[in-house]
């Protein structure tokens, strides 16, 4: 999706530049509302059938497809399922609106590379949990934009947590691969790690 | 645990013993609280979660967090063991604390790393010799 292969066992994830968090995180929101728009009119289907369907009001739908409201994960799915679209289309790519993506290399200035590269995505074994996890993750990115993440650190998260390092478990002499579920939990404990660096960053930044 | 090359022993001895001189909570066996006094002192977030592995450390651009698993089980110890890899590798290499990523790329079962953070937990639980 947004890997790029540089070199052996290396991956640079590639962002957008934009100057504030805010902005990238209202123009994703846009961006899937558009899609998320256009997805709901090929596939024949009214906004108040969309929001029938989901238990939520027409308004709630409006909102999604206008990138007033962001919208839940579990509710991405279920409109993927409806529309008949595969979620990928609704949250990859670009931002800036003409289909192209606009990339710029994670450059670590002062920062080591990585031990091991990233990936696109955590692999799951079926394809509605890799949906759900990339999902998922695409709105911890956001959520974590909105709270103040830089460009530099959505980098490093992206990178950090599709891992596959992280998920395999080791007992008895053996390594094993964590289950789809276990998968999903032990990805939003490192989250929740995560998250915590990035209030500790930014206290430390105040403290200055 | 397989044997640590009595260099290694060495090094990691004089490293915790520094680290007792600048923590007073290591001056006994390592308790949980103390534990946490030690991560605030350096720190290191500590991040309770539901995850499936006990513990690990990671970390950015000098902010780092050491996640356990919050099932109770061993929590101080694998801890303790995450505070070896910091104190033992991390802070050992030329960035130190200022690595973009860390994960250690962990030859298990066979990576030293892993029984040298099991020496320091060690340590650290028994406490002092003297």
């Amino acid at each position: 999706m947004y890997a790029e292969k540089v070199g052996e066992n290396a991956y640079t994830h590639k962002y957008t530049r934009k100057s504030m968090p805010s902005t990238y995180m209202a123009s994703k929101a846009s961006q899937i509302g558009e899609r998320l728009k256009a997805a709901r009119e090929k596939a024949g289907i009214s906004q108040a059938e969309a929001g029938r369907r989901l238990s939520v009001d027409t308004q709630t739908v409006s909102r999604w497809e206008r990138g007033a409201q962001r919208i839940r994960a579990e509710n991405l799915i279920a409109l993927s399922e409806l529309y008949g679209a595969d979620i990928s289309s609704f949250v990859g790519g670009s931002i800036n609106g003409h289909g192209d993506v606009e990339r710029a290399t994670f450059t670590p200035k002062r920062l080591s590379e990585p031990r091991s590269g990233g990936y696109a995505e955590v692999a799951f074994s079926t394809p509605r949990s890799t949906q759900e996890g990339r999902v998922w993750l695409e709105q911890f990115l956001l959520e974590l934009a909105d709270e103040g993440a830089d460009e530099d650190f959505l980098a490093w998260t992206r990178r950090f947590l599709t891992n596959p390092q992280n998920f395999a478990l080791y007992a008895d002499g053996n390594r094993t691969e964590m289950t789809d579920e276990q998968k999903l939990r032990h990805l939003q404990g490192l989250a929740a790690g995560v998250r915590n660096i990035l209030k500790d960053r930014q206290r430390k930044a105040k403290a200055k | 645990m397989k044997r640590l090359a009595a260099t290694r022993v060495e090094q990691i001895d004089r490293i915790v013993a520094a680290k007792r001189r600048a923590h007073r909570e290591l001056r006994a066996p390592l308790t949980w609280a103390g534990f946490r006094e030690i991560c605030g002192r350096e720190g290191i977030v500590v991040t309770l979660a539901d995850v499936e592995r006990p513990g690990c450390i990671f970390g950015f651009d000098g902010s780092w967090t050491i996640l356990l698993s919050n099932r109770g089980v061993r929590q101080l110890h694998y801890g303790a063991h995450e505070l070896g890899h910091l104190w033992a590798h991390i802070d050992q290499e030329p960035l130190g604390r200022f690595e973009a990523t860390y994960y250690m790329d962990t030859g298990w079962p066979d990576d030293p790393r892993e029984d040298e953070a099991d020496y320091v937990a060690a340590l650290l639980l028994m406490g002092p010799s003297q």
